[in-house]
């Protein structure tokens, strides 16, 4: 029987720079890191000069710190998976409404978890983190605190709490992880074996970050035809859902064409086309899923948006010599 | 026990068989199922060192497999519901049978073979209702199915032979599901349990979970030589409330002992343990989580003693005191201590189990 060696990489390869990831670092990560840090340390200087929820520098730098946190969220690996760090910056969706009563539990004068940044550390994750401020500063249960409240300090101590998070990761990236994805393959290197893995860990963190998009952002609100969602869509208290979801589409698109920017030529062509859907929206809250029109827009999106991720699936794996597993997905 | 018409099927066979040995076959060590990349489905003959010795296409996707005891002979599984086996001489990569479900039946994606080699043993359900049978195949006569007994319980999922005996163990996974598909029906009522029978159908002894944990489903076996029994379960309740999905029980030994990792690894692995290993002589047991991305590592009294975090990783098996690991990228690692010491890597995506021969 003929053999099949000559299909088998034998390993390990010979150490040298992979293009695909130093783009992935280049291109994604390290500018990535740097404005999300950047974002999130002038949250929380903002914070610092005026946490009332009518301040327009709050604000501004609230939401400037989400659009950071979009163009990072895709990295589903390293160091933003370690010490439960994304679920501290972006815990949603909030499936059981924990955010609102944890909120509640812990807005008392004198709480301890206020006043001490140890103590606060230890609160459920929900009310840390991008949205733990989001309903701090646009639920209107929540944001009608003064200076002198509660409020003021749960909105200070999120944000000091969310800058140390992002900087974790940001240093965590920057003084091992990086590396460790550029030495793929190196005998000393127990974490990614070869080439292939690297490139499979960014690959499938891309797919799975589309799947969020198709089962999360859209298909929340969505719900079903008999019963829409719009209170489950994300960015629903700050009228952002949609600029989330086209925030998100462009990271996916950039980490895609850093993964293969020239062997992905129809991912390329449904980026543009899905991005360009979504920019027509026109329904910033996600609300219109109670009509009809809205509805089916947001459904086209999504359809296209499945398709997609076929597409990128067959095309980068190609590019990439990756295979997309099938254990996770369906087991026995 | 061999009956006088087996024994002398057998011997009759042998004298009629050029005698091949395993050796034949290129020394394959293991065997296990893939996905190609153009999405079809074959079997693969590795070697100690994870190199592609031998290939043969499945008509549909494969499971799990189990080896002759003597010959290079190997029958591949269907995954559930399973329609078809596939008998191969592992020396030519022919399929020398082709075993078709009997009408009513279907395969659940394991078996297990006589200490002689001449029965082969195979997990099925009445497909109508999900009641266990284990088939009984006559290699000698043409793998033609010679009868079937009933398992013990809903479900069966693998069987293994204890060894030096005949002693068949079964993990009754305890999920009904319906004719021809994997939708679960009795998870609010399904009982998993351990049962030892003999070929004849005579249950010899059969081991429970407590009742608030009658939602794990015991599924996979790995046997030490002395016949003591670790099995791998699958919680079917919410993910959060999951039990230990590791479990050590032996032939009249009362109630399983089980294990888990710390709380925090423990969560980790989903409530999900897709196959298990016993390594280092039956010293350690190994279960892994593709949900998980993880394999968790234990002593055989239980002790928690290391994970190894791979993605997609499910076929786990022995070899010697290493342990080998196929996940659905296409990596075959072999890990030592934990540590990985080897590797290869081919385009596929390794299926669920990864077989010793």
């Amino acid at each position: 029987m003929r053999l099949l060696i000559a299909a088998l990489c034998l390993l390990p390869l010979p150490l040298r720079a992979d293009p695909a990831i130093d783009r992935v670092l280049d291109d994604v990560v390290t500018p990535g890191f740097t404005s999300f840090v950047a974002a999130t340390d002038a949250l929380e200087r903002a914070a610092q000069a005026d946490c009332r929820a009518s301040s327009d520098g709050l604000r501004g730098a609230w939401n400037a710190a989400m659009d950071a946190w979009l163009s990072v969220a895709d990295l589903r690996f390293g160091p933003l998976e370690d010490d439960a760090r994304r679920q501290i910056i972006a815990y949603w969706p909030d499936k059981s409404g924990h955010r609102t009563k944890a909120l509640a539990r812990l807005l008392t004068p004198g709480n301890p978890g206020l006043a001490d940044a140890g103590l606060f550390r230890q609160q459920p994750v929900s009310v840390r983190g991008l949205y733990g401020i989001e309903a701090m500063i646009y639920d209107s249960r929540f944001n009608g605190y003064g200076p002198d409240d509660p409020g003021c300090a749960l909105v200070r101590m999120a944000a000091a709490d969310l800058d140390e998070t992002a900087r974790a990761a940001a240093e965590a990236w920057d003084t091992d992880f990086a590396a460790t994805l550029r030495t793929a393959g190196d005998g000393a290197n127990a974490r990614f074996l070869d080439e292939i893995e690297a490139r499979q860990v960014v690959f499938t963190a891309l797919l799975a970050s589309i799947q969020f998009d198709i089962n999360e952002r859209i298909g929340l609100p969505i719900g079903t035809v008999e019963t829409p969602r719009p209170l489950r869509a994300e960015g629903r208290l700050s009228g952002r859902a949609q600029r989330n979801l086209e925030l998100a589409l462009a990271a996916h698109e950039r980490l895609a064409m850093a993964l293969a920017p020239d062997d992905a030529l129809m991912t390329a062509e449904d980026f543009e086309r899905v991005r360009f859907m979504a920019g027509k929206l026109d329904d910033p809250d996600f609300s219109g899923v109670e009509t009809p029109t809205g509805r089916f827009r947001l459904e086209a999106v999504q359809t296209a948006l499945t398709l997609l991720r076929t597409v990128a699936n067959e095309e980068l794996s190609a590019a990439l010599g990756v295979t997309m597993g099938l254990n996770a997905l369906d087991g026995d | 026990m061999t009956s006088r018409r087996q024994f002398l099927g057998t011997a009759l066979a042998a004298a009629a068989l050029p005698r091949l040995g395993w050796a034949d076959a290129g020394d394959p060590a293991f065997l296990a199922a893939a996905q190609d990349p153009d999405g079809s489905y074959s079997l693969f003959g590795l070697s100690a060192s994870g190199a592609d010795l031998f290939r043969v296409p499945l008509p549909a996707r494969g499971h799990a497999a189990t080896a002759h005891p003597e010959v290079p002979e190997a029958v591949a599984f269907a995954r559930r519901p399973g329609t078809y086996a596939l008998v191969l001489n592992c020396a030519t990569g022919r399929v020398i049978a082709r075993l078709t479900a009997a009408p009513g039946r279907e395969f659940n994606g394991h078996g297990a073979y006589s200490m002689d080699g001449d029965t082969l043993y195979t997990s099925e359900v009445v497909a109508l209702t999900g009641e266990g049978r284990i088939a009984l195949w006559s290699r000698s006569d043409g793998y033609r199915r010679i009868g079937e007994v009933a398992s013990g319980g809903i479900g069966p999922h693998e069987i293994r032979r204890l060894p030096g005996t005949e002693m068949l163990v079964v993990a009754n996974g305890g999920i009904r599901t319906g004719p021809g598909d994997r939708e679960k029906l009795n998870l609010d009522t399904m009982a998993p349990n351990l049962t030892y029978l003999m070929p004849d159908g005579t249950v010899e002894d059969q081991a429970r979970l407590a009742p608030e944990w009658h939602r794990a489903s015991i599924r996979h076996l790995a046997l030490d030589a002395f016949g003591n029994v670790a099995f791998a379960m699958q919680w079917e309740g919410p993910v959060e409330e999951a039990p230990a999905l590791l479990g050590f029980h032996g032939l009249h030994g009362g109630a399983p002992r089980l294990a888990r990792a710390p709380d925090d690894l423990h969560r980790a692995m989903q409530g999900y343990a897709g196959s298990i290993a016993a390594f280092e002589a039956g010293g350690k047991v190994a279960i892994s989580s593709p949900k998980g991305g993880r394999v968790q590592v234990f002593d055989s009294d239980g002790t928690f003693a290391h994970e190894i975090l791979r993605a997609d990783v499910c076929g786990l098996a022995p070899l010697g005191d290493r342990l080998v690991m196929t996940d659905g990228h296409g990596a075959f690692v072999v890990t030592e201590g934990g540590v990985p010491v080897g590797h290869t890597r081919a385009p596929r995506a390794w299926d669920n189990h990864i077989v010793a021969l």
